[in-house]
């Protein structure tokens, strides 16, 4: 699969970027290749550069969806019978490295201050203080889905200044 | 060449495993006429009367190339139905076979689609083959024996719904339902309620009845169903849906071309069917990606490139470049599609908290399952509210976790009972689990508590203990990898 390989880097860190984790990121990166082998025969490219471009726009739509509905879209995957495979804390790490989260995390730390309180919080302990969404359901009082989708809105508000971060992002922003 | 992250190989390698899996075709197989006709000679009933057989098979011939088929059976519903469970059933004149139809690529009778209004408060599309004003399945393929006939579905055969108050709806083998009055965000009252799903790579004969065996049904008396997924050429890819009264028509692609439909007004039906795609696989039934909010557009990724809708009197449309999957700058884009609303009423906890009983079932010291009863502080009138338990996972969430949902309506006090199956996993290495009984609510009316999503109103939660000397019943379930 020269395509993927070619591609699915940069697909995963671009998302990583937007969503903060590279868990999330890893489900939507699945998703858009699902999608993507799914709609190949009806797309036309003549083009690397077009087929990245319809590629990323795949994963722009996963991405909208994941902040709409506060989990990721799931629909190709679970038809095509893909499973998603674990992070390996240490693959996480890398990866999130890879993304340069370390250098948007203290970014936000100052467009947090802009969030309402119970987003902040919720921020803060996914994207922050790393924690898995069980505990930051757990300490929020809230169930799981509940917790992830206050911390996709609470992202998707952060959503305009990430995007003028200073990460790059292979042209693809 | 290998990837710097562990995760994206395992990935390729799972990618790489379900296209092999699923990679098949065919090609050069007889038109439809004669797989009718040979679908009625193999039946053996006729093989024992060969008289006969000469004269309904000349009959089927004649009857298949004009467009007609003999009538076999009608579809029954399966299992018992209730007005006042799962889809419920139709209301009284409110069932529609649309004008809509579509020619099959092979042939043969076209493809039409009907509007079932329930009384469990859902909108039902289904699609099949039409005849006499009628949506029935073709008895080839598998499907009724093979015998070449024409099998009428009534607006009695209801997809399955599995009961809760999914905004998204369901789509089943039957066709797809949405709740009538739309979502939380209100769009449903803006736009009208949508449905958005396609088969993909289904047989022509329509009867998609078995799922994860698309085009084969399994026959009364027979032992278990009839796995014939059909070569290529006599499969379909189908998109349909309900766009709502503000819907116009649907850019679509066929082969290289663009072409366009308009949709059927009022309820902005659309209806396409084509020979599958080289790489489109048997995989039954599936929401369609992008469309299913009113008002927004197609995704990249299926066949529909735009949607034009009408809108405080003028043109609209939502759509993006089919040669290149990039967005289209469009003259007059649609407005989106309403966000969820921030400040949807918080309803704060009161008198409709609940402690929920627990019994457990247990056998030869397994524990099967969990019963939790609790009196109904709401009414549940409709598929727009429900009742629903979860469980929480272990594990990071990989293991463990469950979900009962009430498929019925229950009157406000009346007892309700939700069954946890296998409450324990033999995975986690707790000796209990904490359980959380939701109210969920749809559409205007719609409650939630606070910091949830909108819709989920948290009524009741319960810790469930081991009892000591019990084991979970569960077997362990394969590692994700």
């Amino acid at each position: 699969m020269p395509f993927y390989r070619q591609e699915a880097e940069a697909v995963l860190l671009f998302l990583t970027r937007r969503t903060l984790d590279g868990e999330v990121a890893l489900e939507l990166t699945a998703e858009t290749f699902a999608q993507a082998w799914r709609g190949w025969e009806r797309v036309r490219v003549d083009s690397s550069e077009e087929m990245r471009a319809w590629l990323f726009t795949i994963a722009r739509r996963q991405l909208s969806h994941y902040f709409r509905r506060g989990q990721a879209q799931r629909a190709a995957v679970r038809r095509l019978g893909i499973r998603t495979p674990s992070v390996h804390e240490d693959d996480l790490a890398a990866i999130e490295d890879a993304a340069g989260l370390g250098e948007v995390r203290h970014g936000l730390a100052i467009e947090l201050a802009h969030l309402s309180d119970e987003q902040r919080e919720a921020v803060q302990l996914r994207v922050v203080e790393e924690m898995p969404y069980e505990e930051v359901a757990r300490r929020l009082g809230v169930s799981e889905p509940a917790a992830r989708a206050r911390v996709s809105r609470a992202l998707r508000a952060l959503q305009s200044s990430l995007a003028s971060a200073s990460v790059a992002d292979g042209g693809l922003s | 060449m290998s990837h710097r992250f562990r995760a994206l190989e395992d990935l390729e390698a799972e990618l790489t495993r379900v296209i092999a899996a699923r990679a098949h075709g065919d090609a050069g197989r007889p038109g439809l006429a004669q797989r009718l006709t040979r679908a009625r000679r193999g039946s053996r009933l006729w093989l024992a009367i060969p008289g006969i057989a000469l004269l309904l098979v000349t009959t089927t011939i004649a009857l298949a190339a004009t467009g007609v088929i003999l009538n076999g059976a009608a579809v029954s519903p399966s299992g018992s139905q209730s007005p006042v469970a799962g889809a419920g059933l139709p209301l009284p004149g409110q069932s529609r076979l649309l004008a809509l139809r579509v020619p099959d690529p092979s042939g043969g009778p076209p493809w039409g689609m009907r509007v079932v209004h329930t009384t469990r408060g859902l909108v039902c599309v289904q699609i099949g083959r039409v005849q006499d004003g009628q949506l029935g399945e073709l008895g080839i393929d598998g499907a009724y024996h093979d015998d070449g006939r024409f099998h009428p579905v009534g607006p009695g055969v209801l997809p399955t719904y599995a009961g809760g108050a999914s905004e998204g709806g369901v789509t089943s083998e039957r066709g797809s339902c949405v709740l009538a009055n739309g979502d939380v965000t209100g769009n449903g009252e803006a736009w009208g309620s949508a449905v958005a799903a396609e088969f993909g790579g289904v047989d022509e004969n329509a009867a998609f009845a078995l799922e994860g065996h698309p085009g084969t049904v399994a026959h009364p008396g027979s032992p278990g169903p009839q796995a014939h997924p059909g070569p290529a050429v006599h499969r379909r890819d189908i998109t349909y849906g309900i766009l709502g009264p503000h819907a116009v028509s649907v850019t679509y692609r066929e082969g290289g071309a663009l072409r366009t439909q308009q949709v059927v007004p009022g309820v902005g039906a659309y209806l396409i069917v084509q020979l599958a795609s080289s790489n489109s696989v048997p995989e039954g039934h599936g929401e369609a990606p992008g469309t299913d909010t009113p008002g927004e557009g197609p995704g990249t990724t299926g066949v529909l490139t735009s949607i034009s809708y009408e809108h405080d009197g003028k043109i609209c449309e939502n759509g993006y470049n089919a040669r290149t999957g990039g967005k289209v700058k469009i003259q007059h884009p649609c407005p989106a599609p309403n966000p969820y609303p921030a400040d949807l009423r918080v309803t704060p906890p009161g008198s409709f908290v609940r402690r929920p009983t627990v019994a457990l079932e247990v056998s030869h010291h397994a524990v099967t399952a969990a019963v939790f009863s609790f009196s109904a502080p709401f009414a549940v009138t409709s598929a727009a509210e429900g009742y629903s338990l979860w469980s929480k996972p272990c594990r990071g969430g990989r293991e463990g976790g469950g979900v009962a949902v009430l498929d019925r309506n229950v009157a406000k006090g009346a007892t309700v009972h939700l069954t946890l199956q296998d409450p324990f996993s033999p995975r986690c290495t707790g000796r209990s689990i904490s359980v959380e009984v939701l109210y969920q609510s749809s559409g205007p009316d719609a409650k939630r508590s606070y910091g949830r999503t909108p819709g989920e109103l948290l009524i009741g939660t319960a810790t469930v203990r081991l009892p000591r000397g019990d084991r979970a019943a569960r077997p362990p379930r394969p590692a994700r990898r």
